[in-house]
């Protein structure tokens, strides 16, 4: 029982991570596109792996997963970002990874932090 | 300079010269190194807001400095008494909330002072700098979009993977993938309202272009629809879903046989905008077993613009009516 909050605006991309993670053990999933939306779908289920972009269509990922972690408590978080300068709070487990990025690095981080629990 | 060329300098009279100045839009002083005096022309004293007074100290100036700038600029100045040659520097001032811009320049090489006295411009620099910042802000949000398009690129690149076969299957998606999203870019504009968008007619026949004139019948793919306006980011996923109807209909639908044909029609109802597209003369179609790429890309723009998805494999030909949110579209 693997659940995972990808906070995206891009379909396409997070359309892709869904796929890739689904066959490296997530379950279930939870898509937001707006700050709002995220925090909401973080309410509901809560995640056990977060991905989140910095630049939403509504509002900032950063500030959606602030909300989240001292609300609902630690998750492993990765932002993924082409303005990785913007990328504030990025809270801390929170690690960048810059667009385009590399599947595999995302992949061994999802193993590493949720799956091994390191 | 040589004693022969000053012979060609031409022997302007003072009122000339303070012609060209005014026209120059530059102030003027002089810095009295030993006393820190700064003497300034009326526009001096304009251009910094603070009030004609014959003369002022550099301190008396310098609280006008932007604080970020302040240091730098003072050493600058300090160094002046030091440094060879003109020096040139850039810095912010504030008077009252505003902010404005100014390049001082001036002589530094000690051979120049006279009686240990400075002599230099000020002029105000605003509108270029600004026009600096905007670009600067242009290029940064180029960048940003450029390594977006690439993420974007390489996430398609990975779905067409997983959904293919072969190398030239995947290949071959991927490139049509990629064209429509070019046709789709190619008609984003900048729309009223500072948006930057497509009309919803426009974006159809273009993305399914290809498939119009196919075998011996023309005319296959009919489109008609009201002047509806859609925002990039709506744009682009519209695109691609009519791009998978298309090559769906290609490849099992009435795009797959001769006589068939495809009519897309739309009806707004308020804050409804309803697209349905309509398949006849095909092969009798039946739903797929598996949801391909196309129905998930199909079902996330619908949650995320907020309206529906309905599919009927009717033995006719499949009717597919895609509900939006109008505000969300334009956005």
């Amino acid at each position: 029982m693997c659940h995972v909050l990808l906070i995206e605006d891009e379909i396409l991309i997070a359309l892709d991570l869904q796929d890739l993670l689904e066959a490296h053990g997530a379950k279930t999933f939870a898509w937001a596109a707006t700050e709002e939306s995220a925090i909401l779908a973080a309410k509901k289920q809560k995640p056990d792996f977060i991905i989140s972009d910095v630049l939403l269509a509504e509002g900032l990922g950063p500030s959606a997963v602030e909300v989240i972690l001292r609300d609902i408590g630690p998750i492993p978080v990765v932002f993924i970002t082409a303005t990785p300068e913007k990328c504030h709070p990025c809270a801390p487990p929170g690690k960048i990874l810059r667009k385009p990025f590399s599947h595999a690095e995302i992949v061994s981080i999802f193993k590493d932090r949720v799956l091994y629990g390191h | 300079m040589t004693a022969e060329q000053s012979a060609d300098t031409p022997q302007w009279e003072v009122t000339d010269l303070r012609r060209a100045i005014e026209a120059a839009g530059v102030a003027l002083w002089s810095w009295d190194v030993d006393t820190d005096r700064i003497t300034m022309d009326e526009r001096g004293f304009h251009l910094w807001d603070v009030g004609v007074q014959g003369e002022i100290t550099f301190e008396d100036l310098s609280e006008k400095i932007h604080p970020s700038d302040r240091d730098r600029v003072r050493s600058a100045f300090t160094a002046t008494r030091a440094t060879v040659g003109a020096f040139d520097i850039d810095f912010r001032i504030l008077s009252g909330d505003k902010l404005r811009w100014i390049s001082a320049r001036g002589q530094g090489n000690d051979a120049d002072i006279v009686g240990s006295v400075m002599f230099g411009i000020f002029i105000d620099v605003t509108h270029r700098k600004q026009a600096e910042e905007a670009h600067e802000l242009l290029a940064g949000e180029m960048s940003h979009r450029v390594k977006n398009l690439l993420a974007i690129a390489s996430s398609l690149t990975m779905i067409s993977s997983r959904s293919t076969a072969s190398a030239e299957e995947m290949a071959h998606d991927l490139t049509t993938r990629l064209a429509a999203l070019g046709r789709a870019h190619d008609l984003v504009r900048p729309m009223p309202g500072g948006k930057s968008g497509a009309l919803v007619g426009d974006l159809i026949s273009v993305v399914l272009a290809p498939y119009a004139e196919m075998g011996e019948f023309t005319d296959r793919v009919r489109v008609s629809v009201p002047r509806i306006a859609t925002g990039d980011g709506p744009a682009t996923n519209l695109a691609l879903i009519l791009h998978e109807l298309a090559t769906n209909s290609v490849k099992y639908g009435s795009l797959s046989v001769d006589p068939g044909t495809v009519d897309i029609t739309c009806k707004v109802n308020e804050n409804e905008v309803a697209l349905i597209w309509t398949e006849h003369n095909g092969p009798t179609v039946s739903k797929p077993t598996e949801a391909g790429f196309g129905s998930k890309l199909v079902n996330r723009v619908v949650a995320q613009l907020g309206g529906s998805f309905s599919a009927q494999w009717a033995p006719a030909g499949i009717i597919v009516k895609l509900v939006l949110k109008k505000d969300r579209l334009e956005a």
